[in-house]
């Protein structure tokens, strides 16, 4: 289930006026977590016998 | 005899870690904990051993007496500090870190090996160790063999020299060695301390179990040094930030010009540390009189850290950063002409290995693909395997979620920065390579640990830390065949370390016969166009005409000419890369492969072949070639 929540900038750039941006937390964490089996997939696959 | 070296090293490194404390107790810029003020102290001492090496050379006094002299002042002025040190250090975080100690333990285990064989191949064997052994065996500064890679030779390469001038290149890569050491636990300290509690010893074992570390760790270089003053750098700048203590400023200074002089790049993390410094100016609201002082004392002990190899460039050549930067500083045997070809090369080179990911040299925005490539094509930037280059998926996978960071997230932010901005700016504006990237890898894979705390929680992140690791010791110890089998073998003392070499090292297969053949009193000219001399006993003078531009291929039009040249050298003997002759790629290779040839076979008389090289001796001057030598000076 999705929830509302903020993910923000770091507060250093929120004190010189930068952006807030409210995004679904969960939906930006299953991007992540995509991002990151991606990654190591890939990086697997060019491990393997021949691809190196 | 590794016994010996690592007895030396053992003492080598309480005299460092003295010095270095004293050096900092005096700028009132120590640690809070003991654990970071020895790290700290340490790194400082052997930044002054690069120094002291230099010194020592240029003054012709590189002797083991001199170095033990201060070793020993070292020691008695600082010992009670080192003893003070050691004294209050604590280990309750210790048992926690355990799981991670062993496996870097056995990491290091194998690395010893390599490091106790003879070293092979790569930029060792070129100028990392090649010099430092020269400077050793002279007791001083040699302006021969002319290459530019002579004056490639920063902090890491004076503490070589002084390794080879107190025993020998297996000292000088036990501290090559005990770099990475550091380097690795300078990050964990980063981390623990200052962006993720508890993961520090993880961020340490992800960064000293990645395949690239390893090559780095078992071949010679300037590259761990930058890891290493870079992570203490940033450390003592998030201090700054956190406490405002004037010390941590200070002691961020002094580790930022350490790293910009241990290489030409590594002056980007005092650049990178110096904005940072500037923005908590600006945040801080820091009056401009404050601001003024503060700046000036970092940039003060930037430049005094960091500038004793760039100013002996600038005496030797007139260019403090030779042979970059021509169209700037100019620089003695050097030329426009010689710069543009050198790019040229370079960049050929980078199109060249760009083919193995099916693309070509970055132009532009290509550069945006670096991350990725570097991840998944590491093989893409240079002639080297792809295990020896590879940094692991942790870093690419685990910075974007830097978004999800909510607590620390100034010290998060500037270590991500840092990082990402010295490998962003390496990438684009000089060289994208893994090897030249890696500080900032480094700092990355420490600004990504709170990140993956933050997106796969408690438990799973110690799963991906697992799996990591178990992945990076998969890729590293594809390295280990065939070589390092012979490498135990030297260690144990099952075959000669002469034996190995003959096994393992193409060039010294010549070298060998060569250096028997030549007399003590000879000199040889090298013809090839990228020499990796380190194995070279006898007197020699690199004749590159890509690396050197003492002999001027553009001015010289004739066999005969270059014999002159030759004879004004004092070469008697020409050593040749027979393979090279052939090479044509341009027309100017091409040029002086034909001289080259005409010269071998109308001013030289052959002597021997071995594997892809022959030895030639250099025909007595004739009347007409003395002519010639004296107008040539």
């Amino acid at each position: 289930m999705q929830q509302r929540a903020s993910v923000s900038f770091p507060s250093s750039f929120d004190d010189s006026g930068g952006v807030r941006v409210v995004v679904g937390r969960g939906l930006v964490r299953l991007a992540l977590v995509v991002w990151v089996a991606v990654v190591y997939v890939v990086y697997w696959l060019g491990q393997l016998p021949g691809r190196s | 005899m590794p016994l010996i070296d690592a007895a030396l090293l053992v003492l080598v490194l309480a005299a460092s870690a003295a010095a270095g404390l004293v050096v900092l107790r005096l700028l009132d810029a120590l640690p809070a904990t003991a654990g970071d003020r020895l790290l700290a102290g340490v790194a400082t001492g052997l930044g002054g051993l690069g120094m002291l090496g230099l010194g020592l050379a240029a003054a012709g006094l590189l002797r083991p007496w001199a170095l033990a002299a201060v070793g020993l002042v070292a020691v008695a002025v600082g010992g009670r500090d080192l003893g003070a040190t050691l004294s209050t250090i604590r280990f309750a975080g210790l048992r926690r870190a355990a799981p991670y100690l062993v496996v870097c333990a056995v990491v290091l285990a194998g690395e010893l090996v390599a490091m106790i064989a003879p070293p092979v191949g790569g930029d060792q064997t070129k100028y990392q160790l090649t010099y430092p052994r020269l400077y050793a065996a002279a007791g001083s500064l040699v302006s021969t063999p002319w290459s530019f890679w002579g004056q490639m030779q920063f902090l890491e390469n004076f503490v070589f020299a002084a390794a080879y001038a107190l025993h020998g290149d297996v000292l000088a890569r036990f501290l090559n060695g005990i770099t990475g050491v550091f380097a690795a636990i300078a990050l964990a300290r980063l981390v623990e301390v200052h962006l993720k509690p508890g993961l520090g010893a993880a961020a340490g074992t992800i960064f000293f179990t990645l395949p690239i570390t390893w090559s780095l760790m078992t071949r010679a270089g300037s590259d761990l040094p930058v890891v290493l003053y870079g992570a203490l750098a940033v450390s003592a700048l998030l201090d700054w930030q956190e406490t405002a203590a004037p010390g941590a400023l200070r002691r961020a200074a002094l580790l930022a010009g350490l790293a910009g002089g241990s290489k030409v790049m590594g002056l980007l993390v005092p650049a990178l540390v110096g904005i940072g410094v500037l923005v908590v100016f600006v945040r801080r609201q820091w009056t401009v009189g404050a601001a003024a002082m503060a700046a000036v004392t970092f940039g003060a002990l930037v430049v005094l850290a960091a500038s004793p190899w760039y100013l002996r460039n600038a005496a030797d050549t007139g260019n403090p950063v030779y042979p970059f930067g021509y169209g700037i500083f100019g620089g003695e045997h050097w030329s426009k002409a010689a710069g543009e070809y050198l790019a040229d090369y370079y960049r050929q080179y980078q199109t060249t290995w760009a083919e193995r990911r099916e693309g070509a040299a970055y132009a532009g925005l290509d550069v945006a693909r670096f991350p990725w490539d570097l991840t998944m094509h590491p093989e893409s930037f240079e002639n080297g395997a792809k295990k020896g280059l590879d940094v692991g998926p942790f870093a690419l996978a685990f910075a974007p979620a830097l978004l999800l960071v909510r607590r620390r997230r100034a010290a998060v932010v500037t270590v991500g920065a840092i990082g990402l901005g010295y490998a962003g700016i390496i990438a684009g504006a000089a060289w994208a390579h893994p090897r030249y990237v890696l500080p900032g890898v480094a700092l990355a894979i420490a600004a990504a640990m709170p990140g993956a705390r933050a997106l796969l929680g408690r438990r799973l992140v110690v799963v991906a830390v697992v799996v990591t690791i178990v992945g990076n010791l998969a890729v590293t110890s594809r390295m280990l065949s065939p070589l390092w089998r012979d490498q135990i073998r030297v260690a144990t003392g099952r075959i000669s370390a002469v034996k190995f070499l003959r096994r393992n090292e193409p060039r010294y297969a010549f070298w060998e016969h060569a250096n028997e053949t030549v007399p003590a009193s000879g000199r040889i000219l090298v013809l090839e166009k990228i020499p990796h001399p380190y194995y070279v006993e006898r007197p020699f003078v690199l004749a590159s005409y890509l690396e050197q531009g003492l002999i001027d291929y553009r001015t010289i039009d004739s066999p005969r000419a270059l014999a002159a040249v030759a004879h004004g050298l004092g070469i008697t003997h020409v050593a040749v890369d027979t393979v090279g002759l052939q090479a044509a790629r341009d027309p100017f290779e091409a040029e002086v492969g034909r001289l080259w040839r005409a010269f071998l076979t109308s001013e030289c008389e052959f002597v021997l072949r071995r594997g892809g090289y022959a030895l030639y001796t250099l025909n007595e001057a004739t009347a007409v070639a003395a002519a010639d030598r004296r107008a040539h000076g």
